[in-house]
């Protein structure tokens, strides 16, 4: 028996071969979900253990191929080239070989010790389709075993296999070389021969295979050809090869290396499946099609998909609301009990306010997240998201962006960190980066509070029309600055809009669950400590430096006037309070923050009030309207509190005019989000585009700010 | 044997069927196509459309992929005339000429499509 106990293996795979569903099997919820270093591309490990072996399993992202061209591949083939995998289990869809297969070829030729795992076996059956498998063995030169992940049938025999390959226990896998054509053949059997006489002594082309090096440097790969790059004389015949070798095959096959190789490949299997398969005798894509004879239909298409969107929507949103409103109630109550005996100091308030408060400012975003996953996984599993991608891509193609972009995008209205969470459904990292940049615009259902007080306040009956508009224009600021982002910074990598409709499948509960799980813990893990430490930093921003002295006189005095049970006494009582509240809130760092930056504001009409109210709205956009409660002394108490906060900023004495209020308006539309969102854009997308989103928005929402009031006020309004 | 024309992918109408004859232009668009099986010999069927008329779907060797008009501007195919993948064109690379007509049933329901 051999002494190594433990085994590292990688999972590679197309995109929609149920890769995902093998993961799950082997490791059950036992995962860890992170980012490739350097990339935002989700990396999941699990562990697990079969006859005696402790086994690690790393999930490469899915790819068709294995070229440099995007960050998944790149990231695929690093790891089965750098980290050197004991083995790499290749699943394949069992019902799309010709294509699946091309992966495999590739991966073999990368000298990878490959198990190919023919996936959804159940469906090639069903199909009436044979597969000698015993014949493709031999012909790959690999071992071939079969897996139905949706009910984990198989995994245990797929897993034997590996640790067999692992333990040389089956003949390793002979290399069976691809043949281009003759000539071509011809040009890389030199070049690997110079490729090998180069490698002697040089450990990152050694251990690569010298045909695979031969293959990628006529194809141009840029990572293999700065491998050669070099002065040493060995290199430069290499390299000399290379071009010559490129320049025979143009001259022999009228074509260049790219296309010969991969039709090579192509061809390949082609004549393995020829050999091995019987093809099948009933269409796998019939029911889906026929489904999407309605889905994808003219006509009703697209209120399909809306009353889908609706759906998830209102399910995320409205649903959603009742558990966060009980985990609110549960909180106070908690509290109420809890706080009640603590005695009355800096601590209790640190405790009460900062950190029950930024506790409660992490939680109240689970249920939406769950939620909103649940609904997403569902979509992506059943198959009817590549669906909505080919709907929508039309419109969103436009804003520079993938059809799947709309789905995140919509889901901004609500609340951007699930918004930002749901990007990674998004293939490319170009595509996923914009739409972050892009979904802040949406506006959050947080920042309507703040539209229905302004709103409400200065533009009465019209205010409907107003908020309307302030929507709007959030939706034409996304894709103006979708356009032109897509045509600066993002100009570089145009994505392909090369996506597959998988056939129509009913999801599994157990996937279902395993993802928003996932979800639950990522958020809770990388962005509620964020969240957490964050808010109770601007709590301590908001509630130091404080004037004890101050305060307990005021509180001394009032709790006499309230003893003399008068009613102008108890209001007297009241008004003290509240001034030192407002005096608190405007001497606190949080206040000095927002009056220093007022000038900044003075040209778009802002008081120092609002300029402190935006500062504080950082925690939270609904925060802007309780600081602007406190500073504008509304009345607090029973009855209407927005009423008569919305009579004190309506009053001249504030110094606020109607024009100012728009602008306002879409200073909070467009100004940068929540302290929560800016964690989730840092998680997502890196410290650099976080800084990026803060800093353009803050621009955004200043120059049309600027824009809206001085235009406004030489109009004369 | 019915002459067969050469054209752009993207003028192919739903209904049709195309054999791959190359994929133009370079790069990493051209290169995804090529790994997605868009080589010399496949044969693809247009399915549809969408409601805005891009992008178009296709089945290209048993699977169903979408493709914007602009990209399928870059494949250069010739047009069956009958209008179907024959099993063996369908597996690509050894397809025969003027083969055809008497495929299974769904094969050929792709003209009223």
């Amino acid at each position: 028996m051999a002494e190594k106990r433990t085994l590292r293996i990688a999972l590679a795979g197309n995109p929609n071969s149920g890769k995902t569903s093998v993961f799950n099997c082997m490791t059950g919820a036992r995962q860890h979900v992170g980012n490739w270093p350097g990339v935002t591309v989700e990396r999941k490990t699990g562990h697990l253990s079969h006859r005696g072996y402790d086994i690690e399993v790393v999930d490469l992202p899915g790819t068709y191929s294995l070229t440099t061209f995007s960050v998944e591949e790149r990231v695929a083939r690093s790891f089965v080239v750098d980290e050197r995998p004991d083995v790499v289990v290749d699943v394949v869809d069992s019902g799309n070989l010709a294509r699946n297969l091309y992966l495999t070829v590739q991966l073999l030729e990368l000298g990878a010790h490959v198990v190919v795992d023919l996936n959804m076996w159940d469906e090639l059956q069903a199909s009436g389709a044979r597969l000698d498998r015993a014949k493709l063995t031999e012909l790959l030169g690999a071992p071939v075993v079969s897996t139905v992940a949706q009910t984990c049938e198989g995994i245990e025999e797929l897993l034997d296999a590996v640790v067999d390959l692992a333990e040389d226990r089956v003949p390793r896998h002979r290399h069976v070389p691809v043949s281009y054509g003759g000539h071509v053949d011809d040009v890389v059997a030199t070049l690997a021969g110079a490729v090998e006489s180069a490698a002697g002594g040089r450990e990152a082309l050694a251990r690569l295979p010298a045909r695979w090096v031969a293959t990628k440097l006529l194809e141009g790969d840029p990572e293999v050809a700065a491998l050669v790059a070099g002065g040493a004389p060995a290199l430069a015949a290499v390299r000399e090869a290379a071009a010559r070798g490129i320049e025979h095959i143009a001259a022999a096959t009228g074509s260049d290396p790219e296309r010969v190789i991969s039709e090579g490949r192509h061809g390949y299997v082609a004549g393995a499946l020829r050999e091995a398969l019987t093809e099948a005798t009933v269409d796998r894509m019939e029911i889906s099609r026929r489904i999407d004879n309605v889905f994808t239909n003219r006509f009703l298409g697209y209120p399909i998909f809306l009353l889908f969107m609706w759906l998830l929507f209102q399910l995320t949103f409205r649903a959603g609301a009742y558990p966060m409103h009980w985990i609110d109630t549960l909180v106070n109550w908690l509290c109420g009990t809890v706080c009640a005996g603590l005695p009355d100091s800096i601590l209790t308030d640190l405790f009460v306010d900062g950190i029950v408060g930024g506790v409660g400012s992490v939680i109240v975003f689970l249920p939406n997240i769950l939620i909103l996953f649940l609904g997403i996984s569902f979509l992506e599993d059943s198959g009817y998201m590549a669906r909505a991608a080919f709907l929508m891509d039309r419109v969103m193609h436009a804003l520079g962006l993938h059809g799947k972009s709309f789905i995140p995008m919509l889901m901004g209205f609500g609340c951007s960190v699930p918004a930002i969470m749901a990007t990674r459904t998004l293939e490319s990292r170009r595509d996923r980066v914009l739409t972050i940049l892009l979904i802040p615009l949406m506006s959050c259902s947080a920042k309507f509070p703040v539209y229905l007080l302004v709103g409400g306040a200065f533009f009465g009956e019209r205010a409907g029309s107003v908020v309307f508009i302030v929507y709007l224009l959030g939706v034409v600021a996304a894709i103006l600055l979708g356009r032109l982002l897509a045509k600066t910074m993002f100009r570089s990598a145009p994505e392909p809009f090369v996506m597959e409709l998988p056939p129509y499948r009913l999801p599994t509960p157990k996937g279902l669950g395993i993802h928003m799980w996932e979800r639950a813990k990522l958020y809770l893990q990388k962005m509620g400590g964020v969240i957490l430490v964050a808010s109770v930093v601007l709590w301590f921003l908001g509630a130091f430096p404080r004037d004890e002295g101050a305060r307990t006189r005021v509180e001394a005095e009032a709790s006499s006037l309230r003893a003399a049970g008068t009613v102008e006494a108890v209001a007297q009582a009241d008004r003290l309070v509240e001034e030192l509240d407002s005096t608190q809130i405007a001497n606190s760092f949080v206040g000095r923050i927002g009056r220093t930056i007022a000038p900044a504001m003075g040209p778009l009409g802002f008081t120092w009030e609002m300029s402190v109210s935006l500062v504080t709205g950082f925690v939270a956009k609904e925060v802007i309207v309780s600081t602007l409660g406190v500073l504008y002394h509304a009345e607090a108490g029973p009855g209407e509190p927005r009423e008569s906060l919305s009579r004190a900023l309506r009053n001249p004495a504030s110094g606020i005019t109607p024009l100012a209020a728009f602008a306002f308006m879409m200073f909070v539309l467009l100004y940068t989000p929540c302290v929560a969102t800016v964690a989730a854009v840092r998680r997502e997308a890196g410290s650099g585009w976080m800084w990026f989103s803060i800093a353009s928005q803050l621009s955004l929402a200043w120059l049309v700010g600027f824009g809206v009031y001085q235009i406004g006020r030489l109009a004369g309004l | 044997m019915t002459a067969e024309r050469r054209t752009r992918l993207s003028d192919a109408q739903p209904g049709t069927a195309a054999v791959v004859v190359e994929v133009a232009g370079e790069g990493p668009f051209r290169r995804r196509l090529l790994d997605m099986g868009f080589v010399r010999g496949m044969c693809v069927r247009v399915i549809k459309s969408a409601p805005l008329g891009d992008p178009v779907e296709y089945c290209l060797g048993g699977t169903h992929v979408t493709l914007r008009k602009h990209e399928a501007e870059q494949v250069v195919v010739t047009v069956l005339p009958d209008a179907v993948c024959s099993p063996r064109r369908r597996r690509g690379l050894g397809w025969h000429h003027g083969h055809g007509g008497h495929g299974p049933r769904w094969l050929r329901r792709g003209r009223s499509e």
